[in-house]
This record gives C-alpha cells, sequence and structure tokens, in this order.
C-alpha cells in the first residue's frame, strides 16, 4: 500500500498524478490513465468545493496493488459531500444547450469498475476499484 | 511541482493557434482560459486549439473548451482542435465531445479546413 497526504490545494493535483503514476508503474498505460483520470476528478471537486470557508484541509489518497484489482481510497476533511448523488451529465444534446458541469463524476464512474463513498467521522471516503487487465 | 501546463500563441493565415502542452487539469484551466478569452475579446473568431502535445486533460479542460465552443458559435465563428494522442481523444469520447468538435489528427489538416471555409 502506497499513500500520499497533501493540502488541498489545486497545485497538489500533480504530486498526486506523479504519485499514482509510480504506484501503478506495473499496472500499464491503461490503468495509469484511469487511476490517475478518477482520482484528479474526485481530488479536484473536494479543492474546489469541499472548502468554502477558505482554510484548505487534507486530502489523503492511498493506492493498494493487488493481483487482480487496483484499489485507491481517498480520504479528505472537506464538507460531506457524496459525489455520487450528482446527476448524470446529459451528452446526446448540442453543444449550446449543455451545462457546463456534471463531467467529473460521470468519468469516475466509466473508468472504474466500482465506487462507493461514506461519511466517516469528520472525513469523506471515497473508494473506487479497478479489476486489473487479464484478471477476471 | 505547481504549475505543468505550457501554453503557446501564433497566428497562421488568419487563424489564432493556441497550443497548450502538459496538463490541462483544474489547477491550469483557468490559466488557459484567460489566454483565449484574451484572443477572442481582441477579436479572434478562427481558434484553432493544438493538444496535439497534451499529456493529461481533466473534465476541467473540457469546460474551458466547450465555453470557447459556445462563445465561437455565438459570435458567428469557428474552433478547431488538433490531437491524435488515444488518451486525450479518450476523454472527449466519454464526455461525448467528439460529437460537439471539430477534431483534425494534426494542426495542417485543421489548418486546412479553415481554408476551406467556417
Amino acid at each position: 500500500m502506497a499513500e500520499l497526504t497533501v493540502r488541498a490545494k489545486l497545485p497538489a493535483l500533480a504530486a498526486i498524478a506523479d504519485f499514482l503514476e509510480e504506484t501503478l508503474a506495473e499496472s500499464g498505460d491503461e490503468m495509469v490513465f484511469a487511476v490517475q483520470l478518477a482520482v484528479d476528478e474526485a481530488c479536484s471537486n473536494t479543492i474546489l468545493y469541499g472548502y468554502p470557508d477558505g482554510e484548505a484541509g487534507t486530502i489523503t489518497v492511498t493506492c493498494t496493488v493487488d493481483d487482480d484489482v487496483v484499489s485507491v481510497i481517498i480520504t479528505d476533511d472537506g464538507v460531506a459531500f457524496d459525489p455520487l448523488s450528482a446527476p448524470p451529465p446529459l451528452l446526446d444534446i448540442p453543444a449550446e444547450e449543455r451545462p457546463i458541469g456534471g463531467l467529473g463524476v460521470h468519468f469516475i464512474r466509466t473508468v472504474m469498475d466500482s465506487v462507493s463513498y461514506a461519511r466517516t467521522g469528520d472525513r469523506n471516503v471515497l473508494s473506487m476499484e479497478k479489476r486489473r487487465a487479464g484478471s477476471s | 511541482m505547481s504549475d505543468r501546463v505550457e501554453i503557446l500563441e501564433r497566428r497562421a493565415g488568419g487563424v489564432d493557434i493556441i497550443t497548450v502542452k502538459g496538463r490541462l487539469d483544474a489547477g491550469s484551466s483557468e490559466r488557459v482560459e484567460e489566454r483565449i478569452n484574451h484572443l477572442l475579446d481582441a477579436g479572434g473568431r478562427s481558434l484553432l486549439v493544438s493538444l496535439c502535445d497534451l499529456d493529461y486533460i481533466s473534465s476541467s479542460g473540457l469546460r474551458v473548451l466547450l465555453a470557447t465552443l459556445k462563445r465561437l458559435k455565438r459570435d458567428g465563428g469557428a474552433l478547431r482542435i488538433a490531437c491524435a494522442q488515444p488518451q486525450i481523444l479518450e476523454v472527449f469520447t466519454m464526455a461525448g465531445f467528439h460529437r460537439i468538435f471539430s477534431i483534425f489528427p494534426d494542426e495542417a489538416a485543421a489548418l486546412d479546413e479553415f481554408a476551406a471555409g467556417p
């Protein structure tokens, strides 16, 4: 298991991407791409909307690579927010009519095999898994 | 390291070309949006955004491109995108954006299309 804790500020996103690339180096480009995207979207939401009073807290990302699955748990001490409660975006309407937003959670659901949310104490806990290629 | 985006501007045959390299994420999308809006404020109506050397794009990056597309359509302009990176194109496809953006495999092909008309 590898773990990274960062201040919930936008520059941390690149550091999180580096951490995942290193942790998943043996898991293939497609796995790195998927997990980086899902974690980036989740952490972007937390950083942009999780601390409305202005004082940024911390985000901790843990990543575990097992034989058949990669598991990621993201926790933060921002306001309680279940990203999975967001409605799915409307993907088939013309550009001019599209609301801007709602895509991040759609990406998380698309690239990962399972996603779940819990509020534990004063932290949001988002757990995600993706099966590794070749495993069933 | 806090900033992993590089934004380059040039003009060719009446087309403004913005090249975005590196990471287009929530941390850099505002800067990219400012540069694009600056060009459009100056009257630019033909915009090519080159993502040929982009390593990563998130929904924040797509939002900037969508806002740009909406603005140019409203103002009678045109936005074209050059990109051949499979993972960047996959993000466009996941969002359904491959259907609403004009995406070309390289800058030359996109510029040819500007020459052919709006």
